[in-house]
């Protein structure tokens, strides 16, 4: 292991990188979840609690497992330190808080990912414990024994990509400490569903399915596919084959109806006789019932019936659409009213038939009635982007396409306070990949469906135009990938990139195409099957296309070097704009034949530089492979080092800081700091899910992260990921330098929205200030103060104690001024505004243990800003002296409320007829005669004030003049109340002279200093 | 059966090896914080500071006494919230809600404080019916950290994170019991270890729920074995009461029985409109 270190340390020192490895704890810099929720994404599993309905478990295709208690009104994700892929939930139904998780999506479409076995949890979600079966993959189902809940029985569906694992019916009967493999008929077959007979649980029926994806093709069916049957808890298993046809099998759905055991349905995916069976004898012999598309349809991806928990003649049949039947499956109706199609899951309540759960390609959606309408849950964020990219408008706008879920884009910062469902918008349908604004005119989008569907979106009228190249006379058919490429250049704003075989450029924003490359593929006749794919059931939908462009990069420092790799293997690289391409592969060490090229970077830093990731997994490979060449390709260096694992889906390198490099896996977001040389995963609130993009927002120094199952994420401000170079990483302390802190004027929230809609977060509205600690911050003091410009201390923070990176977040609001009491409910809301920070230099100084740290931090207004600065600080003054009367009032206030307290005590008549002329005078100053709500009751000078100060923070431009007007006369009258209050004063100090004279306590009261710091 | 015997002697015995290490890992705690028998004969503490929520900074002081008795009074705008276990009633004033009345928790707020002890839970752990359970090593804030299952007699789970070079914890995880946040991982961070009369303790501690930070305090004053009666912690009853609560109580009277007369007034009327 030293000798690879140093090997790979000598191998960057001769490169002129970093030569010592930078690896700190990331601490409290924390990813930003945008969602977006609107679309959601694929389902994969629903299971509930028969007695309690409003509590189900959600389990997505990449996107963790998500409780409800209220029925959907609000979700918690409850798996998010685990495998994102899930494949099935089965609760418990006797001890509802045990709850099985089999990891893995068992929908085998050719985006899908990867489990690593079954995990459990005994208190609802709150801990788990896995329990094996990590060679599995994929887990399509779980069954408990509901008279002995530590026997389970699991369908192991397998691995996809490969042969082999873990594969067939596996069987605990304590509690998945130890697993008897039951039944397994082949490395090939795998079990695709699994029942359980609903009086005897040792009657199962299996249905084992042989099956296998390639990069290039999809085979379900085989001779290994068939219907098994044991009745002695999976000791004996026998193939079950009367009245099924007779021909080779593919995949099955299989179950019994809860409420009859001797009825059972069955769907058959074959040649001749596909569609749905059923059993009158408990599952020994089937008969035909119905082939209609509903249930006969793409068998891989909708295999799954449910049966109602009460009545055996209702039917749900996954699929295109939901297919119901109340007949026993002689016919079918198709649920309508809006659901997504491609549906995967569905649970129906026991205690209640007509509540009806199920899942999509986009989303989870609910029924009151049995399964004719159906209300979307707003609020998943499991959203499967495939690319995503930034523009650079203020503030920037996200662009990313989605597994069946079109393109969309959605701003970074909403307007109401949140990023709303609302705020997002779609440019195109079918399944979205790459998408880019155009890089100066802010109309133009680019967007694409499934096989180089290409087309140009105008936001303005929200029109598109296919912009697809065609073949010319002559030219070869072009064959496109389902997830074709598309590149924008810095260096001309009109040019965009496409590619099939051939790589395409436009400098026309699509309209017309220039071929600038020969066909860049291995163009191997026996990876273009594509027609012939899908085994029993032919499914050609572009899916499997193959030897085409996946991956292209126009060099951002010199525009004629172009970069293209494709999905068989080859890396490409011109460097005269397309006239001559050289196949570079071969010199990449270790890197198997064929192995699909998933993405390509040109550095923005230099023109022989550029990062590649290569994705061997469906060839089987799940290994990583990231490596980069600073000779156009002529050599290369691995990346991989430890700290990094997963299938690599893309590499960027960042724009300033050529040793930050970011790299996404099938298992999360990968950082490193020392230029490839060490990695750390990046866990802060990011979930280990698919990150298949990254973009950087260089304005906003803003990494945009898109997830294949939960969405976007920000990293809002790299600043600090930037500045951790090796010559800080032994500092006890040390600031990162951030930029100008912009002051924005919040807008109007949008309320009364209840529960049920996502809503992301906004980048902090906080100045941020950011250090680095060499340890954790333990024993001993220590303090965080900001100080103005004239030294006061304007706040005191609770300090980061995290090793590596902290952030501390300074509210630019002051707090609300001290007020004296009302009752009048404007004037309440007056006196809980709080004003804002000023723009302006502050220094941060931070008091750890004996040592002391100092930064200046600075605060800027919008650039944007409507309002000048003049009359920015005309309202500033006019609500500082508001503030000031409001603090001084209510000092007054306070102070007579002491003197009346004491002197009316007192057993000297003038002093406690003082005291009660005190009292009167107080009662003048406020207004207590109101509810807070309606009754306002009559104003006095606080409510005054207050009101007018209410009205002036609202605006931070210019005040009206009848409000400066009025801020005159309160303070003129105020000022009669100060001389009033004197004159009391004077009074008691007088009395007080007397008191002590006599021996007696004195009346005290608080100065304004006192009365502040109170 | 016999499969069933031999794994639970085999967990067993995993667990009788584990407990070993958590016990050393305890062992080392409690030497760095003073000492059991040090920590054993402090009877009472009243601690002072500041806390901070939602960016606004409240005085707070916090008496506790044995066996579980446990006030805590924050200052909001010159008004008192208070929050207290006198050992059978969690009881509160909060103006903030509405009323300066102190009111009673539910049987089950009081069952959840009234498991809440001074002593720590770790002092005599199996004595008192917990578990302790070694599962492996974290990194916390960038700290490796032993991580410390504490299984309660009550079958209540917390997760301690044990600095490893420190041996202090840094940070603990406990389960919210009730209300709508029922369930959620609620994040402790401990710092600012301060030693005072021999006894190590954290005077800085922030509460995050999913990463995000709601509550923060920072203790500036400790009175170790301070006098303080029961009835300090008392659901305040009219003859308990000192000269200052009597000055607070007299006006929250005043405002209950305005309150009263209100309500009655509207209770008049509607009975009047009724009849009409």
């Amino acid at each position: 292991m030293k000798v690879c270190f140093t090997y790979l340390l000598c191998l960057l020192s001769v490169c002129g990188l970093a030569q010592e490895p930078v690896n700190i704890s990331f601490g409290a810099l924390r990813a930003r979840s945008i969602g977006p929720a609107v679309m959601s994404g694929r389902i994969s599993t629903v299971d509930g609690v028969h007695r309690e309905p409003n509590l189900f478990y959600i389990g997505a295709a990449n996107g963790g497992v998500w409780k409800t208690r209220s029925g959907g009104a609000s979700f918690d994700p409850i798996f998010d330190d685990y495998t994102q892929s899930i494949g099935h939930i089965t609760i418990d139904q006797a001890h509802p808080d045990t709850v099985w998780v089999g990891t893995g999506e068992p929908w085998v479409r050719n985006s899908v990912s990867v489990g690593d076995g079954i995990y459990v949890t005994l208190n609802g979600g709150r801990t788990w414990a896995k329990k094996g079966l990590e060679l599995s993959e994929r887990i399509a189902k779980i069954q408990i024994d509901p008279n002995n809940p530590s026997t389970v029985y699991v369908a192991a569906q397998g691995p996809l990509w490969n042969t082999g694992g873990q594969r067939g019916v596996y069987k605990t009967e304590d509690f998945g400490d130890t697993w008897q493999h039951v039944l397994s008929v082949d490395d090939k077959t795998g079990c695709a569903d699994l029942t359980m007979h609903p009086e005897n649980p040792n009657i199962l029926i299996a249905a084992m399915w042989d099956h296998q994806r390639y990069p290039d093709f999809f085979r379900s069916g085989g001779a290994g596919s068939g219907l098994y049957m044991t009745t002695d808890g999976g000791e004996n298993w026998r193939k079950i084959t009367t009245g099924l046809p007779s021909g080779e099998l593919g995949r099955m759905a299989v179950e019994f109806a809860p409420s009859n055991g001797e009825v059972v349905y069955l769907t058959v995916e074959a040649a001749e006789g596909k569609g749905l069976y059923k059993s009158y004898d408990g599952g020994q012999s089937f008969e035909f019932v119905n082939g209609e598309f509903g249930v006969t349809v793409r068998p891989f991806y909708f295999s799954r019936l449910t049966v109602d928990p009460t009545d055996e003649n209702k039917i749900y049949k996954c699929g295109l659409n939901l297919s119901i039947s109340e007949d026993g499956g002689e016919g079918f109706r198709q649920v309508g009213s809006g659901v997504h199609s491609d549906i995967h899951a569905i649970w129906v309540s026991k205690s209640n038939s007509d509540y009806v759960v199920i899942g999509t390609d986009g989303g989870g959606y609910r029924s009151l009635d049995g399964g004719y309408l159906f209300e979307m849950f707003m609020n998943l964020p499991l959203s499967q982007f495939y690319h995503i990219s930034v523009d650079n408008d203020t503030p920037f706008n996200v662009y990313g396409g989605l597994q069946d879920n079109g393109t969309w884009f959605g701003p970074s910062r909403g307007s109401s306070g949140m990023i709303r469902n609302s705020d997002w918008d779609i440019t195109n349908w079918g399944d979205g990949f790459y998408s880019f604004r155009h890089p100066t005119k802010k109309e133009i989008v680019y967007a694409e469906s499934q096989g180089g569907n290409l087309v140009r979106f105008n936001k303005f009228d929200g029109q598109r135009k296919d912009i697809k190249p065609l073949p010319e006379e002559g030219e070869p058919k072009y064959r496109f990938n389902w997830n074709s490429p598309i590149a924008i250049s810095t260096h001309q704003p009109d040019r965009i990139y496409f590619a099939s075989q051939f790589l395409f450029r436009s400098e026309d924003m699509g309209d017309s195409w220039d071929r600038i490359s020969p066909d860049l593929t291995t163009n191997d006749p026996e990876r273009q099957r594509q027609r012939e794919s899908g085994g029993i059931s032919i499914d050609n939908s572009t899916a499997e296309n193959n030897t085409t462009i996946y991956a292209v990069c126009e060099s951002p420092v010199d525009e004629n070097v172009i970069w293209a790799g494709t999905d068989d293997g080859n890396l490409q690289v011109t460097q005269n704009g397309g006239a001559d391409w050289q196949n570079v592969v071969q010199n990449i060490d270790g890197l198997p034949r064929g192995t699909w090229c998933s993405y390509v970077e040109a550095s923005p830093h230099d023109a022989a530089t550029a990062f590649v990731t290569f994705d061997g997994h469906k060839g089987g490979d799940q290994d990583i492979y990231v490596y980069r060449t600073n000779d156009y390709g002529q050599s290369w260096t691995s990346l991989v080092g430890d700290g990094i694992k997963g299938y690599a889906h893309v590499i960027r390198q960042d724009p300033e800081v050529a040793s930050l490099l970011y790299a996404g896996t099938e298992f999360g977001l990968y950082i490193s700091l020392d230029a490839g040389l060490s990695w750390r995963r990046f866990k802060n609130n990011l979930p280990a899910t698919s990150v298949r993009a990254i973009d950087i927002q260089e304005e906003e120094s803003t990494l945009a992260i898109g997830t294949h199952g939960r969405g976007i994420y920000f990293i809002d401000n790299l600043g600090p990921l930037r500045q951790s170079s090796s010559e800080i990483k032994d500092s006890i302390l040390h600031f990162y330098d951030l930029p100008p802190t912009v002051v924005r004027l919040p807008r109007m929230s949008r309320p009364f929205g209840g529960a049920g809609n996502f809503a992301g977060g906004n980048p902090s509205a906080s100045a941020e200030i950011a250090y680095y600690m060499k340890k954790r911050h333990t024993f001993g003091k220590m303090r965080l103060e900001v100080f103005d410009q004239d030294g006061n201390l304007v706040k005191e923070l609770p300090a980061g104690k995290s090793a590596g990176i902290n952030i501390v977040q300074l509210p630019l609001r002051l707090p609300p001024p001290k007020s004296a009491p009302t009752k009048n409910r404007m004037a309440l809301f007056g006196s809980l505004m709080t004003p804002a920070l000023t723009e302006g230099e502050y220094t941060v100084r931070i008091t750890k243990g004996k040592r002391t740290f100092e930064h200046q931090i600075a605060l800027k207004p919008d650039e944007n800003s409507l309002y000048s600065k003049e009359e920015r600080m005309l309202q500033q003054k006019v609500l500082k002296d508001l503030y000031d009367m409001t603090e001084q009032l209510a000092h007054v206030y306070g102070a007579l409320e002491e003197m009346e307290q004491q002197a009316t005590k007192l057993e000297e008549p003038t002093i406690k007829s003082f005291g009660e002329e005190v009292a009167k005078y107080k009662a003048t100053l406020v207004s207590l005669d109101g509810d807070f709500y309606v009754n306002e009751g009559e104003e006095a000078i606080r409510e005054e004030i207050s009101q007018l100060y209410l009205g002036v923070s609202t605006y931070p431009g210019k005040p009206s003049d009848r409000q400066i007007q009025k801020a005159a006369m309160l303070a003129e009258a105020f000022s009669e109340v100060k001389s009033t209050y004197a004159d009391f004063e004077s009074r008691a100090k007088a009395h007080n002279k007397k008191l002590l004279a006599e021996g007696k306590k004195p009346l005290v009261w608080k100065t304004f200093e006192q009365f502040k710091k109170a | 059966m016999k499969k069933l015997l031999s794994v639970s002697l085999f967990s067993l015995l995993v667990f009788a090896v584990q407990a070993q290490t958590a016990d050393e890992i305890l062992t080392n705690y409690f030497e760095t914080i003073g000492g059991v028998d040090a920590w054993k004969s402090l009877k009472s503490m009243k601690m002072e500071g500041t806390s901070s929520m939602q960016g606004m900074e409240f005085p707070i002081t916090v008496y506790s006494k044995r066996p579980n008795f446990e006030k805590v009074e924050i200052s909001v705008q010159g008004m008192q919230i208070v929050q207290a276990f006198d050992g059978e009633n969690a009881w509160s004033i909060n103006p903030m809600m509405g009323s300066t009345e102190p009111a009673k928790a539910t049987a089950e707020e009081s069952a959840e404080a009234a498991k809440r002890t001074f002593e720590d839970a770790f002092i005599d752990y199996a004595e008192k019916g917990h578990t302790v359970e070694l599962l492996g090593t974290e990194e916390i804030e960038g700290t490796q950290a032993h991580k410390i299952r504490l299984t309660k007699k009550s079958g209540d789970e917390e997760f301690y994170y044990f600095d490893a070079e420190n041996h202090v914890p840094i940070m603990m995880r406990s389960f919210a019991a009730a209300g709508p946040m029922k369930g959620q991982a609620v994040e402790t961070y401990l710092s600012d270890y301060e030693e005072h009369e021999g006894l190590i303790m954290p005077m800085s501690m922030e509460q995050r729920i999913n990463g995000q930070t709601f509550m923060q305090g920072t203790m500036t004053s400790v009175e170790l074995n301070a006098e303080l009666a029961d009835n300090v912690f008392t659901f305040p009853a009219a003859e308990q009461v000192t000269d200052e609560e009597d000055e607070m109580k007299e006006g929250m009277k005043k405002e209950g029985a305005e309150m009263k007369e209100k309500s009655e007034k509207i209770k008049k009327k509607a009975k009047e409109k009724g009849s009409n």
